[in-house]
């Protein structure tokens, strides 16, 4: 498989601990890498570090080989950019935006244009000042599609845009994706980077976390349990039970935390009466805010699944 | 509010107080070097300025009484800085009125419960208190260098220049923030402001040789209000009344315009052209101009640049039109005379028409340079330059495109203008030859792209910066061309000046000299630019 997005090293250090710092990562062409991080996590100057906008202070980006410094001409023949924020495009109306974003690309389809705005109902014909936050970003879908770029970056897309035009455009990126198109996408929304991800790189103060795919980072959830006994509680077999954490008892009633596999619990719940049991899965977002949250010096691949407690 | 809005006051306060401290003392102790010491080489440096003056009488009051150094300092100092203050109140007023709401502030406030009256008051107030603060420390300054050249000012008169020109200050602000609500961005407004106020300053400076211009100066110039007060000259006068109508002024205009604010919405002028409903469409636009290099930049900004072309074809037409009356002025009076020994031999009606129109196109030119420069730079913090940079295009491209744009721009406003100042001296029986014409117009490219060359420069290093600090350059550039001679600088230090690298082509023909200067600053400019803009970080 070839790769399409490979970083080296890649750093931008803008003072006081602020950047983005040796950055390792691969994106194979036709996957989906989902860029998770809350904000000021170095998520944008990661996109703009691809894009050549700005320079890295040590190592090196490339798309399909191509240095996204040195030869950032030839890489954007291959890539489409949506930014979270529009530019101020004042009194030129979209149709005349796109034409002039399409002249300095070439090589664009009028028909893949009209075709991505029926699918949003935008209308090109009006003035862009005279837009709405979500026809802007619609807008900007638009320009980074328009053109069937072999490599998408999208810095949070979907800002502005309301719940069925989200769909419609994780729908587009399905599709990009099945026609081979690598995407980098940038978000702080889990739900959206579930959507649609293959693999998810998680940075946080600037440092790459952890990448998982998806389906493994399912597996650092934990589960939050609650058991009624109609008897004694084995509170302290509960204790033992590997996996298990933060157990608080209240009278016939049990609250527990399980990481991992329920075997060694359900071991120390033999012979106990139980008459209900209720197994709750934190989502992706709660797992995220837990990895956040947590205090512990979380770094490259190695790093397991978080410790502390929701 | 008035916390908030002073912090977006604040950078320009203190330009403007800095800018105004450094000009308020290189000029006030400039005076013993220029004039000497004694009473005698005062009194004759006094008579050859007065009749010197006379060719400033478009931007600077009539001088006199220059063999004081009170009198020199309330023609040469305060005599320009209304233009100077007015350009800061200019600037201020738009950026407070349509850059505030540009950038959404004036929605969230007005969100917050801020009324409009309370947001232009606020915002009124808080120029108040930067224009007085700058006005105060710039008079103090004069102060200084006057003690310099020996001479102490009288307070009381001090006093009440400093309350004249804060009044015309005051005034220009709240002109422009009237003007504002007639655009629809801050780009807009600054534009549509630049040109009234620049009528305004224009008038008031013809109406001080063309007699027939005083009851309009009278009637529309602030700035005739202004010079009704000399009270530094010798013998010279404080107008309480005219002071004081120039602040009642601005204060009704600050309620016109809280006025006007309170029945727009926000986002849209006061005045909206019909809107002409057009069909949906998901179609990119048909027009091939824009999928042109160069020529979707010239597109983009062809209303600012017909505005240009229109404004300085009416006013050179206008010029041209009056130039046998000016000229016949200049003739029969001797204090004029000394034009007639600058602009050299030839037919005097050709001559000193061309000399006045030229001498003020150029000052537009490098404001026009200098509005480019700010597109520029505001392509860079609105987003554009990444956006077109997230396209398979160059740095390099990005910067030769937009000397392109802009050449192309130059070429449309300057041959517009010049044809209507042909067809206005013919209309006043001035024959012009319209191959020294087409010179004299071709050679004012080379002088306008320096002060783009120079932007390109700026832009790429610093492009939040680029504007102010061009403008200073542009305005340094101005004063040497007026205390170079004054002060009797080489030929070398007077080259320094971009104005004066221009020469007077109508007349004398090319300044060879001077023309190669400026192609070098040009090339040399969009050079540095384009190796600062690969250099560089793009981005909001």
């Amino acid at each position: 498989m070839t790769t399409a997005i490979e970083t080296s090293g890649l750093s931008k250090d803008y003072g006081r601990g602020r950047g983005l710092f040796d950055l390792n990562l691969q994106v194979e062409e036709g996957e989906v890498l989902g860029y998770l991080g809350p904000n000021g996590a170095g998520k944008t100057t990661t996109i703009r570090l691809l894009m050549g906008l700005i320079h890295p202070t040590a190592g090196s980006a490339r798309i399909f080989g191509l240095d996204c410094q040195r030869q950032a001409v030839a890489v954007k023949r291959h890539v489409g950019y949506v930014p979270g924020e529009l530019p101020q495009f004042g009194g030129l109306r979209a149709s005349e935006v796109v034409a002039y974003v399409a002249g300095l690309r070439g090589g664009v389809d009028e028909k893949v244009v009209a075709q991505i705005c029926q699918r949003f109902n935008l209308d090109l014909a009006q003035r862009f000042r005279e837009y709405s936050r979500g026809n802007k970003q619609k807008l900007a879908i638009v320009l980074g599609f328009m053109h069937r770029p072999r490599v998408l970056i999208l810095d949070e897309p979907t800002g502005g845009l309301d719940p069925l035009n989200q769909q419609e455009f994780y729908d587009m990126c399905r599709e990009s994706k099945a026609q081979g198109a690598t995407i980098f996408l940038s978000s702080h929304i889990l739900s959206e980077v579930e959507h649609i991800s293959d693999r998810v790189g998680i940075i946080r103060g600037g440092r790459l976390a952890r990448t998982a795919r998806l389906e493994d980072l399912h597996e650092i959830r934990y589960r939050q349990v609650e058991i009624e006994f109609a008897g004694d509680v084995p509170l302290e077999a509960i204790r033992a039970a590997t996996g298990v954490d933060h157990v608080e008892a209240d009278n016939h009633r049990v609250r527990c935390v399980v990481r991992g596999s329920f075997e060694s619990l359900m071991n120390a719940l033999a012979g106990a009466r139980v008459v209900n049991l209720t197994s709750h899965e934190p989502s992706l977002e709660e797992v995220f805010l837990t990895f956040y949250r947590g205090d512990t010096d979380l770094t490259a691949e190695e790093t397991g699944p978080p410790t502390r407690e929701a | 509010m008035f916390r908030l809005t002073w912090r977006l006051q604040r950078n320009g306060l203190i330009g403007m107080s800095a800018f105004g401290i450094f000009y308020g003392i290189l000029q006030a102790s400039a005076y013993n070097s220029a004039a000497g010491t004694t009473a005698a080489a005062r009194r004759a440096f006094g008579q050859q300025m007065e009749t010197f003056g006379q060719q400033f009488s478009l931007l600077l009051p009539l001088p006199h009484g220059i063999d004081t150094v009170a009198g020199f300092i309330q023609w040469r100092v305060y005599g320009a800085l209304p233009l100077l203050f007015g350009f800061w109140a200019l600037m201020s007023a738009a950026g407070a009125t349509r850059g505030d709401e540009e950038r959404g502030f004036l929605e969230v406030w007005f969100a917050a419960g801020v009324s409009q009256s309370r947001y232009v008051g606020t915002r009124f107030l808080v120029f108040a208190t930067s224009a007085a603060i700058a006005v105060a420390l710039t008079s103090g300054a004069i102060d200084l260098g006057a003690l310099g050249s020996g001479a102490t000012l009288p307070l009381s008169a001090l006093i009440e220049v400093s309350l004249d020109l804060f009044a015309v200050t005051l005034t220009v602000y709240a002109l422009t923030t009237v003007v504002a609500q007639l655009a629809t961005s801050r780009g807009g407004a600054a534009g549509l402001a630049g040109f009234v106020v620049g009528v305004m300053f224009f008038v008031n400076g013809l109406s001080r040789s063309i007699g027939s211009l005083k009851p309009v100066a009278q009637a529309i110039s602030p700035f005739y209000y202004y010079d009704r007060s000399m009270p530094l000259s010798p013998g010279g006068r404080f107008d309480a009344a005219a002071t004081i109508a120039l602040a009642v002024v601005a204060l009704l205009l600050t309620a016109l315009a809280t006025w006007l604010i309170t029945i727009r919405d926000l986002g849209t002028a006061v005045i909206t052209l019909p809107h002409r409903e057009r069909p949906a469409t998901n179609r990119p636009s048909a027009n091939p101009l824009l999928r042109m290099p160069v020529m979707a930049l010239v597109y983009e900004q062809r209303l600012g640049t017909v505005a240009w072309a229109l404004g300085s074809a009416v006013f050179a037409a206008y010029l041209a039109s009056a130039g046998r009356e000016l000229v016949d002025l200049v003739q029969s009076s001797t204090g004029f005379r000394a034009y007639l020994t600058i602009v050299g031999h030839g037919n005097p009606y050709v001559a000193l028409t061309g000399y006045f129109w030229f001498g003020i196109f150029q000052a537009l030119l490098a404001v026009f340079a200098i509005t480019q420069v700010a597109r520029w730079s505001s392509d860079d913090n609105e987003g554009r330059l990444e956006m077109v940079l997230s396209a398979p295009v160059s740095r390099t491209r990005v910067v030769v495109e937009r000397a392109m744009a802009l050449l192309l721009r130059l070429g449309a406003v300057i041959a517009v203008s010049s044809a209507a100042f042909y067809l206005g001296a013919a209309a006043a029986n001035i024959v012009v030859d319209p191959g020294h014409l087409t010179l004299a117009s071709v050679l004012l490219i080379p002088f306008a792209l320096s002060f783009a060359a120079i932007g390109a420069i700026l832009a790429g290093r610093a492009p939040r910066a680029a504007v102010a600090v061009l403008t200073s350059l542009a305005f340094v550039s101005f004063l040497i061309t007026q205390l170079g001679p004054l002060l009797r600088w080489p030929d070398w230090a007077l080259k320094l000046s971009v104005f004066s690298l221009y020469g007077m082509p109508l007349m004398g023909g090319v300044d060879w000299t001077g023309l190669w200067i400026m192609s070098a600053i040009t090339v040399g400019g969009f050079v540095v630019g384009v190796l600062l803009m690969q250099r560089r970080d793009v981005g909001r």
